[in-house]
């Protein structure tokens, strides 16, 4: 595949807009199977790459925990039916070896946070739905697009290889400090593994720049006739800052691990200070290990607001639709996207309230991060105030948004909790801080990407999910995951990242919790399987969509074809009139984004508080 | 076989119920009437979720009272502070967070989908808009000057009265260390580290040692790290040579992958050697640099307070007396934790931390109280005790530090002060234990003499000739 034909065809699709009538066949013109799904330009075959590799990512990560809680939950059991396939991990008395464990956890978080949770989220729906709701053919430059999927593709092949090396892929968190990470001789994932892992993480970097400017670019350029800024739906104000967030902080962790590329290889002493290791005390002098955490957490912070901007986004697009109603609070939604936006940048050091930060820096950043649980609360009520006097439908895809709301609610509460930095001294690095980080941002993350997967199937694969299965997998996640990360938070003086607290007798007594834990955990991995069966059954058998706005949305991917071409739309692009939350106004169930505002009436926001006179006007109606 | 057997089960057992999801889907497309399929959906799944609301706001205060027992009692002045704290933003987060989950099933419950109803347009309202802005607000604030109050206090200077020791993590262990009669921790130095002096002490007499070990001394007997180094660099390529030779003689593959191993151990070896070679000769370059004439004259004082700093194998704190922990790291990053004094601060490699704290119970009282508490009142396999009458406050490591980051445990007894001090009159200095295996020339006038009867008995106790990673220290 030549760059050559890759912009051709861009051109083509851009010039000719009426190449694509077919609508929904699959061979279409002349575009070789190789083109069309492995170096595609098209946005829409790039998000599937994305949300496929993230699904296949999804299930080795899971399955990595899979094999950790099984250590932890029971310590004293014999393991050596892993042998087959673990091999030298699994120590002769039949556990998995500790070493091997830090490389599981290690490995399971830096998957799951960069490499499905950033890319197969953002990655999958910035992709999909950016030009199909700006009302754009494609991404601003399809060749860095497709660029940025192969990006990410060679980083996860870099990753996947270290598993495979003799000592081991990183084993020192997914925060990889130094000097553990930064010295071969102090553990054995640190020998190799962290090359490997540093190298995927800058590839990977590079993927997420492509991939931002791309949607930068598209969100402020293509957007169609009339669909202005204060237009745009929630899903897109969403991607759009997510992407500035990764723009401007992941470079920094591009610095942070190239400095430690050189520390680890060149010799320099960037993170490294008099350490005596080894037998040997080493020359390094002069630098400082909380420099390295300071940048990471720099891009750390954000990352976790890349991580659940895009599922808030889709989330305010799936409850309202499905509940027919505006959004509430449209404007306010998108200023807190806005604060949460600049304030992630400025709370990062309430990671490191006890590494022997000055105390003055900590109640600075104590501060500002009570600060940003004020958008966030803003944003809860808005959600909830857009469900009040709703008609809500309950589909799997709405079921999921919902439970990302109550999700979000009980894992942001605790935050209050670690923000505030005397109590953090207790909480940190213990499992009250696991609970935290998974109930807001691990599983509620993964609820907005199933809401916008249960959701858009339909327009990604022109063939409905089977709801049932859905409706199952909905019950068995949120069950399951509130019986794993509920209880977490009594373990608030149990250390984070030990194979086993037998060897104390003040942690001993959390042995069954940690065996009921596990077994929620392997259950709820068993629905993320039922889910994968259903979605690749339902991409070639799944029962055909007939109609072309199933949900009766206002957005504008609902007015393409059923199976739309490589440009969207056959026709001229749509012009858009008013924004996206026109449900339920003046006795209509809905209008469309490209319905032109009638004579008498008013946009959302100008003025006259229409909204108010509506909920009057109900009120008369209904006595 | 059974194994499989399972397997084939669980595997028909899923076929069967796909089969009928798949059905229900395809009823429910047969029937035609979307609308009414929804809406019985709808119900089915809205009452779910209240009930699963229901539910959970029950376990939710269940779980307080059937966990109570796992919390562990507060043994520290400002842990007191913390846990105020943390009951204060439990009530308010606690209110929150039973509100809006209430809040948010009620209203799917009550606002679920029935055919011909219309929703209410409503789509903003800047009061309510205001309001919960403006309330979180207050809220946050409230929490945030009583966090900073607690925060200033715990991190605020120490007293000048303070109990000072030092704890310094390394793979995978914890050493402590007290001021002895001077009441002044000695210098250190990460350059004299050696199994003599696990923690790098300053004095004269572990300068020398240390320099003779590194570039050896005849007259002591002693052949040097560095030149031993050397010698094997040059013993190496005939020793790969001859395994290379070896290999290439044996005509079938018996053993021939073993000696390969080896060959590959060697060939490791020497690639290796010359960085090691160069970094001993940095570290002789540094301590020859730093330990001039003019720095014995300056520091002639400081260089004496090591010679009665004790090492002991636990760490003793007397009741109600404020300590001063000083923390430091010699390889990784690690974390002096203590979770019943809530006591946490990082151990930094290069970076001295520390952290105030005041213990309030004796290990004897909190024995006493554990006495009543039936997770202590269980007995341990293998032991005969109840739990609770073996109790030691705990000290753990919490921060990732490589593979025996859970094996970091060292013990904390608090008691009265008259029992401290009986402990610490107990304990001898570290330097008498070893003084007399040092490899120098001659002690000098400013170190104590051992005394001697301990010094003899010391000695077989002391660890000779051991490696940095088993220093073993018994008193
Ligand atoms: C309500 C606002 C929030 C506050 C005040 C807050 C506060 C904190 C604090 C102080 C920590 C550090 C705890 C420690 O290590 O001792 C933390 C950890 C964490 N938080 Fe939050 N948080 C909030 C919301 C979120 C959200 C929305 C996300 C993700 C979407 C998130 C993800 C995380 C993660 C991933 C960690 C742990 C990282 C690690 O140590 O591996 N938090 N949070
Ligand atoms: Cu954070
Ligand atoms: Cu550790």
């Amino acid at each position: 595949m030549s760059q050559e034909t890759t912009i051709r065809e861009n051109l083509e699709t851009h010039i000719d807009e009426h190449a694509h009538d077919h609508g929904h066949d699959h061979h279409d013109h002349h575009q070789s199977f190789i083109s069309k799904y492995i170096f595609s330009t098209d946005h829409k075959v790039i998000a599937k790459q994305f949300l496929i590799t993230g699904i296949i990512w999804a299930i080795v990560g899971g399955g990595l925990s899979v094999l950790f809680r099984i250590q932890l939950g029971y310590p004293d059991a014999d393991l050596n039916w892993m042998r087959p396939f673990l091999g030298k991990w699994i120590t002769p008395e039949g556990h998995i070896a500790p070493e091997f464990y830090n490389a599981l956890i290690t490995m399971h978080g830096t998957i799951l946070v960069f490499f499905v949770l950033t890319a197969g989220l953002s990655g999958t729906f910035s992709n999909y739905l950016i030009p199909l709701m700006v009302g754009a053919r494609d991404m601003a430059s399809g060749f860095i697009n497709m660029l940025s999927y192969w990006f990410f593709f060679l980083s996860s092949v870099v990753m996947a290889a270290s598993f495979f090396l003799a000592t081991g892929p990183a084993s020192g968190g997914w925060t990889a400090y130094p000097p553990l990470n930064a010295l071969p001789q102090a553990a054995t994932g640190s020998v190799l593994g962290v090359d490997y892992w540093l190298l995927s993480i800058v590839l990977f970097i590079v993927s997420v720049l492509l991939g931002g400017l791309n949607y930068i670019t598209t969100v402020i350029n293509l957007r169609t006739r009339g669909m202005k800024m204060f237009r745009l739906p929630l899903p897109i104000w969403a991607f759009f800052l997510t992407a500035v967030i990764g723009l401007l902080s992941f470079p920094v962790l591009l610095s942070a691990g190239v400095l430690m590329l050189f520390d680890r290889n060149l010799g320099t002493s960037f993170y490294l200070d008099q350490i005596y290791i080894g037998g040997e005390a080493l020359a390094n002098a002069g630098g400082s290990p909380i420099l390295y955490q300071h940048l990471f957490w720099f891009l750390g912070h954000p990352e976790v607001y890349i991580i659940i901007l895009p599922a808030m986004g889709i989330v305010s697009e799936v409850l309202s639709v499905h509940s027919r109603k505006p959004i509430f609070g449209y404007t306010a939604m998108v200023y807190s996207l806005l604060a949460i936006t600049v304030l992630s940048f400025i709370v990062w050091a309430h990671h490191m309230f006890v590494t022997g930060m000055n105390p003055f820096i900590g109640s600075i950043f104590v501060i500002f991060t009570l600060i940003i649980a004020v958008p966030s609360a803003v944003k809860v009520f808005n959600w909830l105030t857009t469900l009040w006097r709703g008609n809500i439908k309950l589909n799997p895809a709405m079921l999921f948004a919902i439970g990302f709301v109550s999700l979000f609610i009980s894992g942001g509460v605790t935050g209050i909790f670690l923000g505030n930095s005397s109590i953090d001294v207790e909480l940190h690095d213990t499992y009250f801080v696991v609970a935290h980080f998974h109930l807001v941002m691990g599983v509620a993350a993964f609820f907005g990407m199933f809401a916008g997967v249960y959701h858009w199937f339909p327009k990604m694969f022109g063939r409905h999910l089977n709801s049932t299965l859905g409706y199952i997998h909905f019950w068995g996640t949120i069950i399951c995951a509130y019986l794993i990360f509920y209880p977490m938070h009594f373990e608030y003086m149990l250390p984070r990242r030990y194979p086993t607290h037998a060897g104390f007798d003040t942690f001993g007594m959390f042995a069954q919790l940690n065996e009921f834990i596990t077994i929620a955990a392997i259950a709820s991995f068993a629905f993320q399987l039922m889910f994968v069966f259903n979605f690749f059954y339902s991409i070639w058998y799944g029962r055909k969509l007939r109609v072309q706005n199933p949900y009766h949305a206002n957005t504008l991917e609902w007015t393409t074809p059923i199976r739309p071409g490589h440009g969207n739309w056959d026709g001229e692009i749509p012009t858009v009139y008013r924004w996206a939350y026109d449900y339920s106004k003046h006795g209509r169930d809905f209008i469309p984004q490209t319905e032109p505002l009638s004579a008498y009436e008013l946009e959302h926001g100008e003025h006259g508080d229409e909204s108010d006179s509506d909920i009057i006007q109900h009120e008369k109606h209904n006595g | 076989m059974t194994g499989w057997l399972i397997f084939i089960a669980v595997l028909l057992v899923l076929i069967v119920l796909f089969q009928v999801t798949r059905t229900l889907d395809l009823v429910s497309q047969l029937r035609g009437d979307d609308d009414r399929q929804l809406e019985q959906n709808t119900k089915l799944h809205a009452t779910g979720l209240f009930i699963f609301m229901v539910l959970g706001i029950i376990g939710f205060f269940w779980s307080f009272r059937h966990y109570s027992d796992t919390n562990i009692p507060v043994a520290s002045e400002h842990g007191v502070y913390i846990h105020n704290m943390f009951i204060a933003t439990l009530i308010v987060t606690g209110i929150v967070f039973v509100v809006c989950n209430v809040l948010l099933f009620v209203f799917v419950y009550m606002y679920r989908y029935r055919k011909g109803r219309q929703a209410v347009h409503f789509a903003h309202s800047n009061k309510l808009e205001f309001i919960w802005t403006v309330i979180p607000t207050i809220v946050l604030t409230g929490l945030v000057v009583f966090g900073l109050q607690a925060w200033t206090k715990i991190t605020g200077p120490s007293s000048n009265d303070a109990l000072v020791f030092e704890m310094t993590g390394q793979q995978f262990f914890w050493t402590s260390r007290y001021p002895g009669a001077d009441g002044k921790l000695g210098l250190r130095d990460y350059n004299l580290i050696c199994p003599e002096n696990p923690l790098g002490v300053v004095t004269k007499e572990y300068v020398e040692h240390r320099l003779n070990l590194l570039e050896g001394n005849a007259a002591l007997g002693v052949m040097g790290e560095i030149p031993s180094l050397q010698k094997r660099k040059e013993e190496l390529p005939a020793l790969i040579a001859n395994l290379e030779a070896e290999i290439a003689k044996r005509p079938n593959r018996y053993k021939k992958e073993e000696l390969e191993a080896e060959l590959e151990t060697l060939e490791d070896e020497l690639e290796d050697i010359d960085d090691k070679i160069k970094i001993r000769m940095l570290n002789v370059e540094r301590i020859k640099n730093k330990y001039t004439e003019d720095y014995y004259m300056a520091n002639s004082e400081a260089m004496t307070w090591g010679y009665d700093d004790i090492l002991p194998s636990q760490l003793h704190l007397p009741v109600n007396k404020e300590a001063l922990a000083k923390i430091t790291a010699l390889d990784v990053l690690h974390d002096f934790d203590v979770p019943h004094m809530k006591v946490k601060m990082d151990a930094v490699p290069g970076m001295p931390t520390s952290f105030k704290f005041t213990p309030t119970i004796t290990t004897a009282e909190m024995r006493q109280t554990l006495s009543s508490n039936p997770i202590w009142q269980k007995v341990k396999e293998g032991d005969t005790d109840p739990m609770w009458m073996n109790f030691n406050y705990e000290v753990a490591c919490a921060e990732l530090c490589g593979v025996g980051h859970s094996a970091m445990k060292y013990i904390l007894v608090v008691e009265t002060e008259a029992e401290y001090e009986a402990w610490l009159a107990a304990q001898t200095p570290y330097w008498n234990a070893v003084a007399s295996s040092l490899k120098i020339s001659g002690l000098s006038e400013l170190a104590p003499r051992p005394v001697v009867e301990e010094a003899a008995s010391d000695s077989t106790a002391a660890p000779a000739a051991a490696d940095t990673t088993a220093i073993a220290i018994n008193y």
